[in-house]
């Protein structure tokens, strides 16, 4: 069943050992969707510092509950490389962050984390923490994307709002457009094997369908898709 | 011609809405003739505004100022102790101007403008 990320947003995160703070974003691929990590906002705890947290640390991602328990120790997350908001994420700081905490490199030949159950990893002793990089162009925020034009082969259709995540594989497999009055106002879904290109610096989305389809579509309920 | 994704002027272009959404939610806040949960609506409002045109200003300066500088007439001229109803029409309707042509590819904008703009003309605008 998929889950709409945006009511994630703010969620309470707990690690093994007591409350770290909250959801503050995700970061996903742009290549295959797939979330890389969850940003924590440690809140009074670290000062607001924010945090990534790999999907392997996680699990599964059940749908109920307002917590989200981390199999971490706070001092594991209070020891782990933080982000600076302000500046693109980096694969120089995700190899970091997983030699940090011991888990296997990201790779493109892994389409998914494909996680069978809870994983067992021991966290390896920090090595470094550096945060000088070079930047990742396919590490991108949701919180970010949320808000971008969403536009047609044939002109624009509304703005993403949301987007759909199957919690087994922390896969995104569909975004929520809101659609404009010409298309009465619907909340459509898009499978994300329909997006092409997604213009950062316009901030639009291009969907590989019609406005006739969006037209056509019935209002958004994990059923109706446009594209 | 604008400067279409200058960094700096993404960067200006925020700090002139924070400071104009600013000077609405005094507005709003000082204003006596509206009441306190009238008045709690419309700063909710002006927070989801922000937040719209915040983003929006990224890729539409422009546009994002004169919005932000129509939504501030509008709340100025529906506070104002002796309503003057041509100046209060002039405001809302460019207001509504502002985002026409946007309908389609900012819908969450334009409907945030428009509860704005509805929720000042049943103030009596």
């Amino acid at each position: 069943m998929l889950q709409s990320l945006q009511q994630r947003f703010g969620e309470k995160l707990r690690a093994s050992d007591g409350e770290i703070g909250h959801v503050r974003d995700f970061y996903f691929d742009d290549k295959n969707w797939n979330i890389r990590y969850l940003v924590a906002d440690t809140g009074h705890w670290l000062a607001g510092r924010l945090v990534l947290i790999s999907p392997q640390a996680f699990g599964h991602l059940y749908p109920e509950g307002k917590v989200l328990l981390v199999n971490l120790t706070r001092q594991q997350i209070e020891d782990s490389p933080s982000i600076d908001r302000h500046k693109p994420v980096s694969r120089q700081h995700e190899e970091d962050y997983h030699q940090y905490f011991g888990y296997n490199y990201y790779a493109e030949a892994m389409p998914s984390w494909g996680l069978p159950g809870y994983p067992v990893i021991v966290p390896a002793p920090p090595t470094m923490t550096n945060t000088q990089s070079t930047d990742d162009p396919h590490l991108r925020s949701a919180k970010e994307l949320t808000g971008y034009s969403v536009e047609a082969n044939d002109g624009a259709v509304g703005e993403i709002i949301d987007f759909l995540i199957d919690g087994r594989t922390w896969m995104i497999r569909e975004v929520v457009v809101q659609c404009g009055p010409s298309y009465a106002g619907n909340k459509v879904v898009v499978r994300t094997e329909k997006i092409g290109r997604i213009n950062y610096k316009l901030r639009t989305v291009r969907v590989d369908s019609t406005k006739q389809a969006f037209a056509t579509a019935s209002e958004h309920h994990h059923q109706a898709h446009a594209a | 011609m604008q400067r279409k994704n200058d960094p700096s002027l993404a960067q200006e272009s925020s700090a002139i809405i924070d400071y104009r959404i600013g000077i609405i939610e005094s507005t709003i806040e000082t204003a006596r003739n509206i009441p306190p949960d009238r008045r709690d609506e419309l700063l909710a409002m002006v927070a989801g505004l922000k937040s719209e045109l915040t983003n929006f200003s990224k890729t539409h300066h422009e546009e994002a100022a004169s919005i932000t500088r129509f939504a501030d007439a509008s709340a100025h001229e529906a506070s104002r102790s002796r309503k003057n109803s041509k100046l209060a029409d002039t405001a809302l309707d460019g207001l509504r101007v502002s985002i026409q042509g946007l309908e389609d590819s900012h819908p969450v904008l334009v409907g945030a403008v428009n509860r704005f703009a509805t929720a000042l003309s049943n103030m009596g605008l």
